[in-house]
């Protein structure tokens, strides 16, 4: 039997640390035999050392944590937004309903107050004949016809939007995320852009859109729009965003690239103050020195 | 105080790495599952470390894009929480939605003809009580090449390669989460070494690598 087909899993719970002192005698001795499980052991070792984490990934964790709770905010927030929508369809169709029935029982009542008008007394109206009536009747069915008329354009677009099907076909803002991002790594910037724009445009204040801010930044910034990279990255720090830091970092790169040094200052300075921890602040404090040091001979 | 009772059941918790059985994150999960935005946040904490490490596991430790790829799988995760039916501990869970995100990403990046870098960096930053510069340099050379290898295999036996050798999954475990029988596994496990060992076989430096394991 190749060492191919060996089903011992010995190494799976060594790895657990679940092996007696004769279970580990055993796997010894099977490992001296079997190539499968020292490769496996051997692998197993190598990945187990590589998930490890760093002193430094803390703030990893903290911004992923925080990103889970806008996420859970957002998606709060969408059935509600759900039930509200449906309420108002239902809200309109009832309206237009309403409006319907009211249109054509005032249209009623005119054509019978007409009729009524034109006619001498009641009771020679349901006298008369058919033909006569309906000559008098006419003009009133011409007024029945046209009378909703004003009303009918405020009620059909109303009742139409929901009624179109292609809204259930668009993508979520977890999905036009990846797509962007897929784009950006895949080096289509503007494509990834247009989404990122997309997203923000479709579910503004969803955990996705506000991670989509930093990112469209960053990349308007490499496209060498320094500008309208600064309005994305104030508008991620004016909300309080998780990526608050990295939003700091890409504003003080932004005023660089303007060839504004107070606003570089000033970003970097705040990336110190507020997030000590941030892994930018050795760039931020080596880029505050270099700006002092170029303002000192300016203001001599 | 309780005892935990290893299970014959693949159903119930069972054992990861840590050997944690006892799901401490359960109530989390389930308030979490609900967009509870503090209970997210809290539970996001506790396995932010578990999904980037495995993301790190599957991308390499200095990969570009780990923080990216994290972010995702957590969002996954999050979204994924309400299919949750306890199977098996939240953390794994969490274990297990980052590693399928890991995975599926890399192929993407890789049919994007990205080029991985190897692990030269992989190991700088990590705490100094390691073996040696060259074990560990080794150790980085081999996962990288499990990486290629799972890169080119079929889905279906990527993932159970993966969770065998990144995750340390049992091939009972590996069966419950891929809803096949244990001797498929077995196969495709199988048909996972087998691929390796080619690979290793058509590479004259992976001999060093791999010696002894052939």
């Amino acid at each position: 039997m190749s060492d191919l087909e060996c089903r011992s899993e010995l190494t799976i719970r060594e790895r657990r640390g679940e092996l007696s002192v004769a279970e580990q005698a055993a796997l010894e001795a099977h490992l001296v035999h079997c190539a499968s499980c020292r490769l496996t052991r051997r692998l197993g070792a190598d990945f187990e050392e590589c998930g490890v984490l760093e002193a430094a990934d803390g703030a990893r964790v903290a911004r992923l944590s925080s990103l889970a709770g806008e996420w859970a905010a957002s998606e709060r927030g969408m059935p509600v937004r759900g039930r509200v929508r449906t309420r108002s369809r239902l809200a309109l169709l009832l309206v237009a309903a309403c409006t319907l029935l009211v249109a054509v029982g005032a249209s009623a009542t005119y054509a019978v107050i007409r009729a009524q008008q034109d006619a001498p007394a009641p009771v020679a109206v349901l006298a008369k004949t058919t033909p006569d009536a309906k000559a008098k009747r006419t003009p009133a069915l011409a007024v029945e016809r046209t009378a909703p008329a004003p009303v009918t354009p405020t009620v059909e677009p109303r009742v139409t939007p929901p009624a179109s099907p292609p809204a259930a076909a668009l993508p979520s803002a977890a999905e036009l995320l990846e797509q962007a991002n897929r784009a950006r790594r895949g080096g289509s910037t503007a494509s990834a852009v247009a989404l990122f724009r997309e997203l923000g445009r479709r579910f503004p204040g969803s955990a996705e859109a506000r991670l989509a801010e930093v990112r469209l930044g960053g990349l308007l910034l490499e496209r060498g729009q320094p500008r309208a990279a600064l309005a994305e990255f104030d508008r991620h720090l004016s909300r309080g965003g998780s990526l608050a830091p990295e939003a700091l970092y890409g504003k003080a790169r932004a005023y660089s690239a303007l060839g504004d040094a107070a606003g570089e200052r000033a970003a970097w300075a705040s990336l110190v103050r507020d997030y000590p921890g941030s892994p930018y602040v050795g760039q931020a404090e080596r880029r505050l020195g270099a700006l002092s040091g170029s303002a000192a001979p300016a203001a001599k | 105080m309780l005892k935990v009772v290893p299970s014959t059941s693949p159903d119930v918790t069972p054992a990861g790495p840590s050997g944690e059985r006892v799901d401490d994150l359960r109530l989390l999960a389930r308030a979490a599952a609900s967009a509870d935005p503090h209970a997210a946040s809290t539970l996001a904490a506790q396995v932010a470390g578990t999904i980037l490490g495995t993301v790190r596991q599957v991308l390499g430790r200095s990969h570009a894009d780990v923080d990216d790829i994290a972010q995702e799988a957590m969002l996954s995760f999050l979204a994924a929480l309400p299919e949750f039916r306890g199977e098996c501990t939240t953390r794994r869970y969490a274990q297990r939605v980052a590693l399928f995100a890991a995975l599926t990403a890399r192929r993407r990046l890789v049919a994007k003809q990205r080029v991985f870098d190897a692990e030269p960096a992989d190991d700088q930053a990590v705490e100094s009580a390691r073996p040696s510069p060259w074990v560990e340099a080794m150790a980085g050379q081999r996962r990288e090449k499990l990486r290629e290898v799972l890169d080119s295999l079929p889905d279906v036996i990527a993932q159970a390669l993966a969770m065998h050798f990144i995750l340390g999954y049992t091939v009972e475990e590996i069966a419950t989460v891929a809803s096949a029988p244990q001797n498929t596994i077995w196969s495709r496990l199988r048909l996972g070494k087998k691929a390796l060992r080619k690979a290793l076989r058509n590479d004259p430096g992976a001999a060093e690598l791999f010696g002894g394991f052939e």
